[in-house]
């Protein structure tokens, strides 16, 4: 059987590397609290490939403005409708960022417009619980980027199911930094990362 | 000597057919009709003049009616005889599809090599040629009752019991097998529950926990041989009539050995480009071999090694799946790989799923399933030859121009001979 791979996705505009260390941190996470079978690496899958279709799970990061493909629209949509999942970050944490308003442009073009989920979602409660929603990153609560600690992700749902998951919260930045790292820290930041790839591996 | 055999065989003929005359007065005439014609003679030889005997040319259906009417005919003393001319055996059975989509499944019996037509009140569905195994129609719609023409008869079925489903068991492992598995199952309409292991305490639970019986699952799919619980109570329930899948991997659980179902120790890898195109899409899907043990049919193979195989025990019925990452297909394979897949599986459950059967109220149009031998049942075997042969013989046209030769071969023989 094909272990579990965290897929970094490839677009061709923007920075899509900018957030190299969150594979690791979340596979370590999975690998911590978790019997999944796992591969030891992520992978960077480019979203126009037809490669992209045997990673069921996607990341996306990035700073800059976001531009499909034709060919990374086409991909990416029957990525979705054969029921992949895709986790979308904005590393800028900035609701007026040029991230944010290209990929949600994107987003919406693709699937539709992106809704707040509810923070009392299935999402929440995949594995670790929650019970505020989705976990506040040490960028909102210092104010940086847009000064605003966002109540809830977003998303593209399909009959209550998250299709492609959406957030201003920097969980990229929250989560770069080496694994080893996180024994110096009271909570594991990357905990809520699991309950991301539960989710997407069960519903 | 010639003269006198053909003198002495003219007489003969001659007393013959007298003798039939006088036989034959006060009984009936020999009726012939098609059964097109049927209605309106059934009555006449009922009411009006009782014939002497009938023949019956099959040239369209004879109704259940007109056949009891033939019937009570018969033990009236009124002889009834019968050629199929262009009809040939014809049969058909409906059964419902064990599928939350529902349908009806068809199979009809005929002649190899004869055009099989399937209709329903609204007129014809499809038609295909027989095979030697006859013609199977899946339809969709599940009419209230189907006809299916082989000729100048037509075999009409109707379902005769509404299927009620219980839920499915996954059992396993959480990844993208057991994702996919469920989600085909469920969007094909089936009710999933699930016990699938994630963490040494901690385990994916939808569904309320629930005794393992019929009354409550039509199926268990088990993809792993360690899920969360037990699978003690997995071979009573295959047993007493459930429905089980196994994965290759699974089989190596000991709760289930019993079952004999084991696989081969070679493994063939998922080939690469990955293609599901084309008349075998399961081909590039990575295979666990199935060993093979008496009772067990091998439904696919590959390279001679069984991919799917299926047995009996007891009541129940056991499906074991060698492909490996089936949600390949779903992802990555070409053309509509998604709902290939989700009708694979459902075609898998279907097969071993367990089923409640309530009978369905009879259909207001009659049914005659098997028309050419509810024929021979009432009427006997047909006769090989046509209307008005075997009773008199010969026609009375043949006997006079018979006689007329006889009469002329005298007269010849006595004007070649010069006698007077």
């Amino acid at each position: 059987m094909k272990p579990f791979t965290f897929a970094t996705g490839m677009y061709a505009s923007g920075d899509w590397e900018s957030g190299q260390m969150v594979a690791a941190i979340v596979i370590d996470s999975l690998a911590r609290f978790t019997t999944l079978d796992l591969a030891p690496a992520g992978v960077n899958v480019a979203l126009e490939s037809s490669e992209l279709l045997e990673f069921p799970f996607v990341y996306l990061t990035g700073h800059l403005p976001v531009r499909f493909t034709a060919g990374e629209r086409r991909n990416l949509s029957r990525f979705v409708e054969r029921g992949g999942f895709v986790f979308m970050d904005d590393h800028n944490h900035d609701v007026d960022g040029i991230f944010h308003k290209t990929a949600t442009e994107e987003l919406t073009h693709l699937f539709g417009p992106l809704r707040p989920v509810p923070n009392d979602h299935a999402l929440y409660r995949a594995f670790f619980t929650f019970e505020d929603g989705p976990p506040a990153t040490s960028h909102e609560l210092n104010g940086w980027g847009d000064n605003l600690v966002h109540e809830h992700l977003l998303g593209i749902m399909r009959d209550g199911r998250i299709d492609v998951l959406y957030s201003n919260k920097d969980y990229s930045s929250e989560w770069s930094m080496h694994p080893d790292s996180k024994r110096f820290l009271e909570k594991d930041p990357s905990r809520f990362g699991v309950n991301i790839v539960v989710y997407a591996l069960t519903r | 000597m010639l003269e006198g055999a053909a003198h002495g065989l003219a007489l003969g003929i001659l007393a013959w057919l007298l003798l039939g005359s006088l036989r034959g007065s006060g009984a009936g005439p020999a009726e012939s009709a098609g059964t097109r014609s049927l209605p309106a003679s059934l009555p006449r030889w009922s009411t009006v003049v009782r014939p002497d005997r009938v023949h019956l040319t099959i040239d369209g259906d004879v109704s259940p009616t007109a056949l009891d009417w033939l019937a009570a005919l018969v033990r009236t003393g009124v002889p009834v005889r019968w050629d199929a001319g262009r009809a040939t055996p014809v049969a058909a059975v409906a059964d419902p599809m064990t599928d939350p989509e529902g349908g009806t499944r068809v199979r009809a019996a005929a002649v190899a090599g004869v055009t099989v037509t399937l209709a329903d009140g609204l007129g014809s569905l499809d038609s295909v040629t027989a095979a030697r195994g006859g013609a199977t129609f899946l339809a969709r719609s599940g009419p209230a009752w189907i006809s299916v023409r082989a000729g100048p008869l037509a075999a009409r079925a109707a379902v005769a019991d509404s299927l009620v489903l219980g839920r499915i068991l996954l059992l396993g492992q959480v990844g993208w097998e057991s994702k996919f598995v469920m989600a085909a199952l469920e969007e094909r309409g089936w009710r999933v529950e699930a016990r699938l292991g994630l963490s040494p305490r901690g385990a994916v639970l939808q569904g309320a926990a629930r005794l393992l019986d019929t009354s409550g699952y039509a199926a268990v799919i088990v993809l792993d041989s360690a899920p969360p619980g037990s699978l003690a109570t997995v071979p009573a329930y295959l047993r007493s009539g459930g429905g089980v899948i196994l994965a290759t991997s699974a089989t190596r659980a000991p709760a289930l050995r019993g079952l004999g179902a084991a696989q081969l120790a070679a493994t063939l890898p998922a080939r690469e480009p990955f293609d599901t195109t084309g008349p075998d899409p399961r081909r590039s899907l990575g295979l666990v071999p199935i060993a093979e043990v008496p009772g067990q049919v091998a439904l696919e193979r590959r390279s001679g090694r069984a991919a799917l195989a299926a047995r009996r025990i007891d009541r129940g019925r056991l499906l074991i799946v060698g492909y490996q990452d089936t949600w390949r297909w779903r992802m990555a394979g070409g053309g509509d790989a998604a709902q290939a897949h989700r009708a694979w599986w459902a075609d898998l459950v279907g097969a071993v799923a367990y089923v409640g059967r309530i009978p369905r109220p009879l259909s207001a149009v009659g049914t005659d399933e098997a028309p050419f031998a509810h024929l021979v049942d009432r009427l006997g075997p047909p006769s090989a030859v046509g209307p008005g042969a075997g009773t008199a013989g010969m026609s009375d046209g043949a006997m006079f121009g018979i006689l007329a030769g006889l009469l002329v071969l005298g007269w010849a023989s006595r004007r070649f001979r010069g006698a007077a």
